[in-house]
């Protein structure tokens, strides 16, 4: 089957959604929304590429700490066994590395499914100290534009002595006047 | 100085007694270790391991001693002792702030409840992960600045560069404690992992971004000690709210040893710009690469790479994970018992920026849903007083020309603005645009270049390469000139 991965620019909690995602287990996911409301995190939809465009699966990104991302994977459960899960999770994969993320992650949620999606992650190369969280590498970094252009060779000039420059005179040696190193008052 | 605003209240008067730490045993802490012979032992298992690393991945300029600071108690005062001591025989140790009995979680749906001192076992996961990720950065730094010291302007400077070096170490081990004792076998196996991940690994490396990212020179070490650790100053600060009370008092008192990286890159960066600015001065016009110091478009292009980078550590302005982490009590927000509000967050909203059709426009959000923006909006706000420190000194020399932080959507890649283009002054760009001018808003790889070929060492005492000023005062009240750091033989060579 043909698939489609269409971003959502404003995704906001639907009727798509509801049938995705909410004919997962029970517990699965912690979505708490109504319909219409909007949804934090970046959120694709992986689409019937034929004529109908039907939506068979959800992806989602939610960087909590820049780095590595959370993922979220669902495919309508009359879709599954189909390849929908797997082109998700590659496309998730490929979006979390266009962002310079190094690891994605996913959280296995205690429900009726959790064992079957563990071993499904793991086949697809995911690892984890704990059954419940489970991470991945992905990319190997596209590193951020840094242009060449033309620059005036260095020329390292003498060194010099101290002869009073600058800085506040609060620093290491003054931990015990609390200005310095309280975070309430941080000078730095 | 205290600080007050409409958003939070007067900072909180210091409390807490005084608590020595036990520097007879093999791992200094003050968590009663040798009560518990287990862990002990657990932990005196890791430490050869963590050696390993520190010879291998830490410092490579072989020196006899460093001038350090020690912590030996973790009270308000009198914690820091400096003294003359070899870098591996450092005493890196697990020191936790003062425990409060009568301790209650200050925020989220446990709101007013005694603090855990045990892992829930709903939030093991996350909690576990929480500590993983704040573990992952500390090894990671000294990685990317093990060379430094080879360029080092002074023996000041290299000093500093290794007191950040080995506290950032110690930090490993604070989140090693806790790993060790709270989350049994799991735990002990991401302790390996901290070790076993490497910054720039092309197979393993560390979690976050702008950790993998080699420090090339000094201008960037202090960039980054001012921009990204200051990331990991706020993190650090979110966690001393969590609920879980052993994190949240380790996070209490490595955020004092953090003033000190705080310290280095704000005067670090403030000492090059006056270095600059009395050369701009002296020629009534810019400074150039030739004239031995960093131009001061450089010194911006700079600030801007690792403002950027260091903007993506906050991770996407909304965060499902985010709003769930604060609701269970992991983290809270900075400063979150100062905030004027029901600490609960429920029907709270906020504002937030994003790009439509090409202007960038406001939209309300779920408070909840925006708490990695609320945290990036504080440390912007941070961020601002060190350009206005650096800034002084372009005014004190009779300069026009200023530093600016650039827009919150400059060169993203994680967030609202990672699908859009934006200048440094928060236009929204074509691709076309873009591409004509970043290589006026990012250090090139030349430029790079020539900073490094600046980066000649200087270890005589009491001077200084050319491109940086020398500092006021010295470190402890030791003049600038004293002998902070004894080079080993090899290291002269």
């Amino acid at each position: 089957m043909a698939l489609a991965w269409v971003r959502e620019d404003d995704p906001v909690w639907d009727a798509d959604k509801r049938r995705v995602i909410g004919g997962a287990p029970e517990g699965a996911f912690v979505l708490p929304f109504a319909d219409g409301d909007p949804l934090p995190g970046e959120w694709w939809s992986a689409r019937d590429a034929g004529a109908d465009g039907t939506v068979l699966g959800y992806g989602r990104l939610d960087v909590t700490w820049g780095g590595d991302a959370e993922i979220l994977l669902a495919v309508d459960p009359a879709g599954q066994e189909k390849g929908v899960g797997s082109f998700v999770l590659a496309r998730l994969e490929d979006e979390a590395a266009a962002r310079d993320l190094n690891y994605v992650h996913n959280r296995i949620r205690e429900h009726a499914d959790a064992d079957r999606v563990h071993d499904w992650l793991v086949v697809r190369g995911f690892r984890g100290s704990t059954s419940e969280d489970l991470r991945k590498r992905v990319g190997a970094g596209g590193g951020r534009e840094r242009p060449a252009s033309a620059s005036t060779p260095a020329r390292p000039q003498p060194s010099r002595a101290a002869s009073g420059g600058s800085g506040s005179s609060r620093a290491p040696g003054h931990e015990e006047q609390g200005g310095y190193v309280d975070v309430d008052e941080h000078q730095y | 100085m205290t600080t007050t605003d409409d958003r939070t209240g007067a900072a909180p008067e210091p409390t807490g007694p005084l608590s020595t730490i036990d520097y007879s045993e093999r791992i200094p802490n003050n968590v009663n270790l040798n009560e518990d012979r287990r862990l002990q032992r657990a932990l005196e298992g890791w430490q050869p391991k963590f050696l390993d690393w520190w010879r291998d991945l830490g410092p490579q300029l072989p020196t006899e001693n460093v001038y350090l600071r020690t912590a030996i108690a973790v009270g308000r005062d009198g914690w820091a002792h400096f003294d003359h001591v070899p870098m591996e025989e450092y005493r890196w140790g697990i020191f936790l702030a003062e425990q409060d009995p009568d301790k209650t979680i200050s925020f989220g749906k446990h709101k007013g409840e005694p603090v855990w001192q045990e892992v829930p076992g709903e939030h093991r996961a996350d909690l576990m992960r929480l500590i993983v990720i704040q573990g992952d950065t500390e090894p990671a730094s000294v990685e990317q600045q093990r060379v430094l010291g080879a360029t080092a302007p002074s023996i000041y400077d290299m000093r500093n560069l290794f007191q950040v070096n080995v506290e950032e170490g110690r930090h490993l081990w604070a989140m090693v404690y806790l790993l060790h004792a709270y989350f049994g076998r799991e735990g002990r196996q991401e302790a390996e992992q901290l070790l076993k991940r490497n910054s720039g690994d092309l197979d393993a490396p560390r979690i976050l971004g702008a950790f993998n990212e080699e420090t090339t020179d000094w201008l960037q070490f202090f960039m980054f000690t001012y921009f990204t650790d200051r990331d990991g100053k706020y993190q650090l600060g979110t966690l001393k709210e969590s609920a879980f009370d052993p994190l949240g008092r380790t996070c209490e008192f490595m955020l004092k040893e953090e003033a000190h990286h705080m310290f280095v890159g704000t005067t670090g960066v403030q000492r090059t710009v006056e270095r600059t600015a009395e050369v701009m001065k002296a020629k009534g016009g810019p400074a150039r690469f030739e004239d031995g110091v960093i131009p001061l478009q450089v010194i911006q292009q700079y600030l801007n790479f690792q403002f950027s980078v260091s903007m993506d550590l906050f991770g996407s302005e909304q965060s499902t994970n985010a709003g769930n982490y604060y609701s269970s009590g992991l983290k809270g927000r900075w400063q979150e018992t100062r905030r004027k509000d029901d600490h609960v967050l429920l029907d709270d909203t906020r504002t937030m920026r994003h790009v439509v059709d090409g202007q960038i426009v406001e939209k309300e959000v779920p408070m909840l849903s925006a708490l990695n923006l609320d945290l990036r909006d504080e440390y912007v706000a941070d961020c601002e007083n060190g350009v206005r420190r650096w800034n002084q000194e372009l005014e004190d020399a009779g300069l026009e020309e200023r530093l600016v932080l650039p827009h919150e959507g400059f060169n993203r890649k994680v967030g609202t603005y990672a699908a859009h283009r934006i200048s440094p002054d928060g236009r929204v760009l074509s691709e076309d645009e873009w591409a004509a001018s970043v290589d006026e808003w990012l250090p090139s790889e030349e430029s790079r270049r020539a900073v490094a070929d600046l980066m000649v060492p200087e270890y005589e005492y009491g001077k200084f390469a050319a491109w940086i000023a020398p500092p006021k005062t010295g470190i402890n009240d030791q003049p600038v000139e004293f002998d902070y750091v004894h080079l080993a033989e090899e290291g002269l060579a």
